[in-house]
């Protein structure tokens, strides 16, 4: 009797367990294997994933988020940081980085709202510099000081610069960039869904 | 069977002095078994205890002013943040709370511990895994999912580390002497089980792009439905009706809210992306399973509420019943408020901003750090055979403790409404959301520096009982006089 | 079922020395095409298919816990004093360590 209990207990435990993972992964996930990947979502390049390596390593993920929420559900769209996000916009993202902190702004979208690489470099250097106000950690290990710019480095415009020195973003610091200039999903899907949950064809 | 109460035996005069004596000798046995692994998970625990408050708190400055220790690539909020979380919930919690688990199974089995060698293991194990996880993500070595930070060499030590506790503590039930299996057990059988599965499947690498995110926060929920929490209420389960001297109320609701919360929790993982890109129906049901987890949560209220009832003046005098009580109440605010905060309505606002954050805490501190709290204060005097020896530190402790939690989670919740209110305003610059942030998060700081005071209080007075320090008591510390209490 | 890829790059980053462990699969895999697909209607059938079976686990269990009476009031209430000792008395306070106070024990209790 008292095996049998036990049978039925942690019977009932790892069930309670297993239905839980069944609802919401293994069901979710199954669903998803029929997304197909939009035809201007590219991959990422070698300089574009040791960005995002970067991205991670440094936890951007803790203050930034890369999901925008449907139209009508919270001001994403009011703040000019794109269409609502599908599933198939992250098919080539591991991990993911949706992210679950607005610390700061949405990023999803930050190449098209902010294309210049120039001020990427200085916002990572110091975001003071180009954001009064702003929370953000400086990050200038992601660049080295070197007396004269090298061939195509482009030395920072800085209010204060150091004495007879060039700042220039490291190896780090240039893929970092490039990974954020390569977040620009405003292409069109086929299907994005509205608040109220209907449909809504994208143009 | 000794120690085992009928009916016949409610009242002492049914017992006699010889098994009284038995009884008592037996149970000096079981703990001297107990005390070695149990003081060296609870040591640990405070440990890392009192290293992740300071890191939560250098996290906290750090959004205070940005620019403080700004050039010093480990200290950076991206990687000190995840380090908090990690050594306050693996190290902390999970440590005090399995030297909570070992005392408490050698109690409700009645027996002594089994393969305490595989407990030492465990611990040295754990403490390694979280050493070197720690110290990866500080250098830049992170798993990038938030609660799975720990890169896989430090992830396979620590499941290393929870299956060799696990084996023990299973070894120890299998051979209980209690015809009865107390609801504590259930919690505690039940998250040893589920842990090691859950812990294995998310740092297994099995997904990608959203689907991993779906996994990411069923595990992230999941981690506490099947480990954290029934921590938490295997220690209020015990020590409130253990304390008072009164059975618990109803043991009906108690299996009744033991099953409801297996069924329902496990389901609450998506209420973490709310909005977010994935099917509209999964998110629906995690939020239909976060509302109707007010059924074990009531179940569980009602319980702790009508066995102290009458009794709550106890909590003037025993430190063990002052932490467990606002710990037990602190449990049903928390889930309350998850259960509505889990909703479309309220997620809208506050998903993104601090107001999750002070939820956070509100769960893994006022609830299930404070009852720890209360059961280390309970358990190190029966086995280091030292009482506390100071009182007035404890009330220290409690104070602070209770103050900097409830005024963290006043702060942020206010900070972080208005923060989303003004997110979803169209025409606020985002700076501006982030700028109004600002008092509260001083406030915040504030009061993470008031806690961490009161861990390092609270740690210093656990090595004067360790190390047989300061007088020598033969009473227990207790804050009033006794004949105070007993007059009333 | 994916399996993770450790890519290994360089970086002059002086924390990281030689290299940097990631686990992206992206350039060794594309997307999840190999999977069985499924749109929604034959996943709302499985997964109410495995609710009804989990239900009825579930309700087979409760039936079985009853039938063998595992729900007795005498084994309930008994239930709720496995965590009393011999010595105690119900309804007394138990947060104490030694039976018999010492004489000088209340001078070292503080307020």
């Amino acid at each position: 009797m008292m095996f049998m209990r036990s049978f039925v207990f942690f019977l009932g435990v790892l069930a309670a367990f297993a239905l839980g993972w069944i609802g919401i992964v293994g069901m979710p996930d199954l669903m998803l294997a029929t997304v197909k990947p939009p035809a201007d979502l590219k991959r990422y390049t070698g300089e574009q994933l040791y960005g995002r390596n970067v991205y991670i390593r440094e936890g951007c993920l803790y203050c930034h988020s890369q999901q925008v929420r449907a139209v009508g559900f919270g001001a994403d769209q009011a703040r000019f940081w794109g269409r609502p996000s599908v599933p198939a916009d992250y098919l080539y993202d591991k991990p993911h980085l949706l992210g679950t902190m607005r610390t700061g702004p949405d990023l999803f979208n930050i190449a098209a709202r902010q294309p210049s690489e120039g001020w990427h470099v200085l916002h990572l250097y110091n975001p003071r510099l180009v954001m009064k106000g702003s929370l953000m950690p400086p990050y200038p290990w992601l660049f080295d000081e070197k007396v004269t710019a090298g061939p195509g480095e482009k030395a920072l415009l800085l209010p204060d610069p150091p004495r007879g020195r060039v700042v220039v973003p490291n190896a780090d610091g240039r893929a970092l960039v490039a990974y954020l200039l390569s977040l620009d999903h405003t292409y069109p899907v086929s299907q994005v869904v509205a608040a109220d949950d209907t449909a809504h064809t994208q143009k | 069977m000794s120690g085992f109460r009928t009916e016949k035996q409610l009242s002492p005069e049914g017992v006699t002095t010889a098994e009284r004596v038995n009884d008592e000798r037996r149970r000096i046995g079981i703990d001297a078994s107990a005390t070695s692994p149990t003081v060296l998970f609870l040591a640990s625990g405070i440990a890392w205890l009192v290293v992740g408050s300071l890191l939560g708190v250098i996290a906290s400055f750090k959004l205070d002013l940005p620019d403080w220790l700004g050039t010093y690539a480990p200290l950076t909020f991206g990687r000190v943040r995840p380090v908090h979380l990690n050594t306050v919930t693996y190290g902390w919690i999970s440590l005090a709370g399995s030297g909570m688990i070992v005392w408490l199974m050698g109690r409700l089995c009645r027996t002594e511990i089994r393969w305490p060698g595989l407990l030492y293991a465990s611990a040295v194990l754990w403490n390694t895994g979280l050493l070197l996880g720690s110290v990866l993500v500080v250098l830049g070595y992170s798993g990038g999912m938030e609660w799975l930070e720990f890169p896989l060499p430090a992830a396979v030590i620590i499941a290393l580390a929870f299956v060799l506790f696990a084996a023990s503590m299973f070894r120890t039930f299998a051979a209980r002497q209690v015809e009865h299996v107390y609801v504590s057990l259930w919690y505690i059988l039940a998250s040893m089980t589920w842990f090691p599965i859950l812990y294995v499947i998310a740092n297994a690498g099995l997904y990608q792009g959203v689907g991993e995110a779906a996994m990411n926060w069923w595990y992230g929920h999941n981690a506490i439905t099947v480990w954290f929490t029934p921590i938490g209420l295997a220690g209020a389960y015990y020590f409130i009706p253990k304390v008072i001297g009164r059975p618990i109320y109803s043991y009906y609701l108690g299996l009744l809210g033991f099953w409801s919360f297996a069924l329902f929790y496990n389901w609450n993982g998506l209420h973490h992306l709310v909005g977010g890109p994935l099917p509209t129906w999964a998110i629906s049901v995690s939020i239909v399973a976060s509302l109707m987890m007010f059924v074990p949560v009531l179940a569980v209220a009602v319980n702790h509420h009508m066995t102290a009832l009458g009794h709550l003046n106890i909590v003037a005098y025993s430190p063990t019943l002052r932490f467990v009580v606002f710990g037990a109440m602190s449990y049903t605010a928390v889930s309350f408020q998850g259960s509505l905060e889990a909703t479309r309505s309220v997620q809208e606002v506050t998903h993104f901003t601090h107001y999750t954050i002070a939820h956070a805490h509100l769960g893994m501190y006022a609830f299930v750090t404070m009852i720890l709290f209360g059961a280390i204060y309970y358990i190190l005097p029966r086995i280091a055979k030292w009482e506390w020896p100071y009182p007035h530190l404890i009330k220290i402790h409690f104070w602070l403790s209770a103050i900097g939690i409830v005024a963290y989670f006043g702060s942020l919740t206010v900070g972080g409404w208005l923060q989303g209110l003004a997110m979803n305003t169209a025409g606020v610059p985002f700076i501006e959301t982030v700028a109004l942030t600002g008092p509260y998060l001083w406030a915040r700081s504030i009061s993470g520096t008031l806690m961490t005071v009161a861990h390092c209080v609270f740690a210093y007075h656990f090595a004067l009982v360790i190390y047989r320090a300061g007088p020598k008591r033969f009473a227990p510390a207790w804050f009033r006089k006794a004949e105070e209490v007993v007059a009333e | 079922m994916f399996l993770s890829v450790y890519i290994l790059s360089p970086s002059s980053d002086p924390f990281h020395r030689h290299f940097r462990i990631s686990r992206e699969t992206q350039t060794a895999l594309g997307p999840p095409s190999t999977r069985l697909p499924m749109t929604l209607l034959p996943a709302a059938v499985a997964i109410v298919i495995v609710a009804l079976l989990g239900a009825s686990l579930a309700l087979a269990a409760f039936f079985w816990a009853l039938r063998t009476k595992q729900f007795s009031v005498k084994q309930m209430n008994e239930g709720a004093y496995v965590i009393f000792d011999c010595g105690d008395e119900v309804g007394t306070p138990t947060d104490q360590m030694f039976k018999k106070p010492h004489p000088s024990a209340d001078e070292r209790i503080p307020d």
